[in-house]
């Protein structure tokens, strides 16, 4: 006995795959995800475990190293113990990473999708399809995996994203071309809208009156100004249409992302391996 | 007579077991104190080779193992100091504040504050810094340590771009302090914003020529000038629409874009002016950096 205590500590007890594994838990539930990585990958080599597969791939995934998670995640996918979670982790690293080509594919396929988490996968899938760039096709079926108390919150958004504020680029390039800085206006830069008319306005008035008065020169140079300014300012009006949509659009996504990170994505937050 | 051999023979048995069982129970406890000294020296040794990655890895391997917590305030420090030399100030903060509620020493304690504030400055949270040594100052606890105060205040300042306090803080150490001379050189140098602003309203061009800028202010002169001169001559030559169309869309406009530049200008030779001193400090400085 005494033997096997001097054993022990001429190997270093603490560096003992017992002990790796246990200090990888408390490194894993501190959220030092990248040490806890390293811990468990050297139980591995002695030690086949799906469930530090599992917590690796969980690890890569709090890291924002998705690729590494989806990979660990994909080798689990025939595991007894954790396929389904496995599945549905692996397709919450898809929606975190905005994957969506991919989503698209495994939603269509029933063999992927199990019955028990088939709900919080088709949750993230909607909830992908409320950011700006997306269209919902169905709306009746958008609040199906969402029990009511969440259904209220998401309608919010849900109404906000079916009344973006779309301005027409054609639209204002015509408002401009037919009253110069009407267009500006239309989009909401009033000052420019202004600025333009009265410049155009000046200019134009500028080269009249200098034509009347047989200043032929002053009146071809300001005829130039009034022109240049003019197309530039239709142009300037198509741009700022396209700038206030994108404006708008940026501020839901962001303000969209903030509500979910928030709500964890309407996840139940199971923490199966920290209390 | 058999009877007592045999109780006796039991009873060196007995002493015997006792025996054996003290020793397991010492080596146990010998080589499990053993085994924490060992991991901490192997941990420090990493510490010191500035392999700061593995060195916290080892600190937090010992806290966790060390469940007596006899090494609790060195892991908690060091782990502090390595994320700081790592750039992670919040953490460094984190387990800094650890090491302090883990030791009664009033030494110790002190250290890892003034690890806190140097974290602090380093991570650019000067306000949190002059905070904290505000308190430390304000404490009789910390009469002997008001040189170490001072200084780090200083440097919060300087950090902050206010060289005039950092200036008065050094002064408060030694009159002729390196630090002190060199932020009183620096407020000196500095440009004031406020009255290359105003010397523009007074003469376009002058707030150029005080930062420096002799060819903008010329340049903004003679515009200024230029389109004075014509929009005065339009007036007098009874041109009163000229005029004000050259007055209110050119010489307004030039005459407002040289206030602005002068300003500009002078912010900008300012942050050169600070940013020259820091990189200074770094490179040169051979005192106690945070």
């Amino acid at each position: 006995m005494i033997l096997t205590i001097v054993n022990q500590a001429q190997d270093n007890v603490f560096l003992s795959i017992e002990n790796r594994l246990r200090f990888g838990d408390f490194l894993f539930c501190d959220n030092d995800y990248l040490r806890a990585i390293d811990e468990y990958k050297i139980v591995l080599k002695n030690k086949e475990s799906d469930m530090l597969k599992f917590k690796i791939a969980l690890a890569y995934q709090e890291l924002k190293k998705y690729n590494e998670s989806e990979n660990s995640f994909k080798e689990l996918f025939s595991s007894q113990q954790f396929a389904n979670e496995a599945k549905f982790e692996y397709f919450r690293t898809l929606y975190l990473s905005d994957n969506f080509e991919m989503m698209d594919k495994l939603i269509k396929d029933d063999s992927f999708i199990d019955a028990s988490t088939s709900k919080e996968i088709k949750k993230l899938y909607n909830l992908k399809h409320l950011y700006s760039q997306f269209h919902i096709e169905d709306s009746s079926d958008f609040f199906d995996p969402f029990n009511d108390k969440e259904s209220v919150e998401l309608l919010k958004y849900f109404i906000r994203k079916q009344n973006i504020e779309n301005k027409s680029p054609a639209f204002a390039a015509v408002l401009s071309a037919v009253v110069p800085g009407l267009g500006k206006v239309y989009t909401e830069n009033y000052g420019d809208g202004i600025t333009a008319f009265l410049l155009t306005g000046v200019l134009t008035f500028l080269a009249i009156d200098n034509f009347n008065a047989e200043h032929d020169f002053r009146g071809w140079l300001f005829t130039g100004l009034a022109a240049y300014f003019y197309s530039g300012n239709i142009y300037g009006s198509a741009t700022s249409a396209q700038l206030f949509n994108a404006g708008a659009r940026i501020t839901f996504d962001n303000d969209l992302q903030l509500f979910l990170n928030k709500n964890n994505h309407f996840i139940p937050n199971n923490n199966l391996f920290c209390k | 007579m058999q009877v007592v051999e045999d109780s006796e023979s039991a009873f060196i048995k007995k002493m015997k077991n006792t025996i054996y069982i003290l020793i397991l129970f010492i080596c146990q406890i010998t080589f499990a104190t053993d085994e924490l000294a060992r991991q901490y020296e192997y941990a420090d040794k990493l510490f010191n080779k500035e392999n700061y990655f593995e060195a916290i890895t080892e600190f937090k391997r010992l806290s966790f193992f060390d469940e007596k917590n006899v090494y609790a305030y060195e892991s908690n420090y060091k782990i502090g100091i390595a994320y700081k030399y790592g750039g992670f100030y919040d953490n460094a903060i984190q387990y800094l504040s650890h090491s302090i509620r883990e030791t009664e020493n009033f030494e110790k304690k002190i250290q890892s504050q003034f690890q806190i504030i140097r974290c602090n400055i380093l991570r650019k949270t000067t306000d949190r810094a002059l905070q904290l040594l505000n308190q430390l100052e304000e404490d009789s606890k910390y009469e002997n340590y008001k040189n170490e105060i001072y200084y780090w205040k200083g440097w919060s300042f300087m950090i902050s771009d206010r060289w005039d306090s950092a200036s008065q803080s050094f002064a408060n150490i030694s009159e002729d302090h390196e630090l002190k001379i060199l932020s009183e050189q620096i407020y000196n140098e500095k440009y004031s914003v406020t009255f290359a602003r105003v010397i523009s309203y007074i003469l376009p061009g002058a707030g150029q020529f005080y930062t420096g800028n002799y060819l903008s202010g010329f340049m903004s002169i003679a515009w200024n000038v230029l389109w004075g001169y014509l929009t005065i001559n339009s007036f007098i030559e009874n041109r009163a629409f000229d005029g004000v169309v050259i007055g209110s869309l050119l010489w307004l406009r030039f005459y407002s874009g040289n206030i602005q530049n002068a300003e500009k200008l002078a912010v900008q030779k300012n942050i050169e002016t600070a940013n020259t001193a820091l990189l200074y400090l770094m490179e040169n400085y051979r005192g106690e950096k945070p």
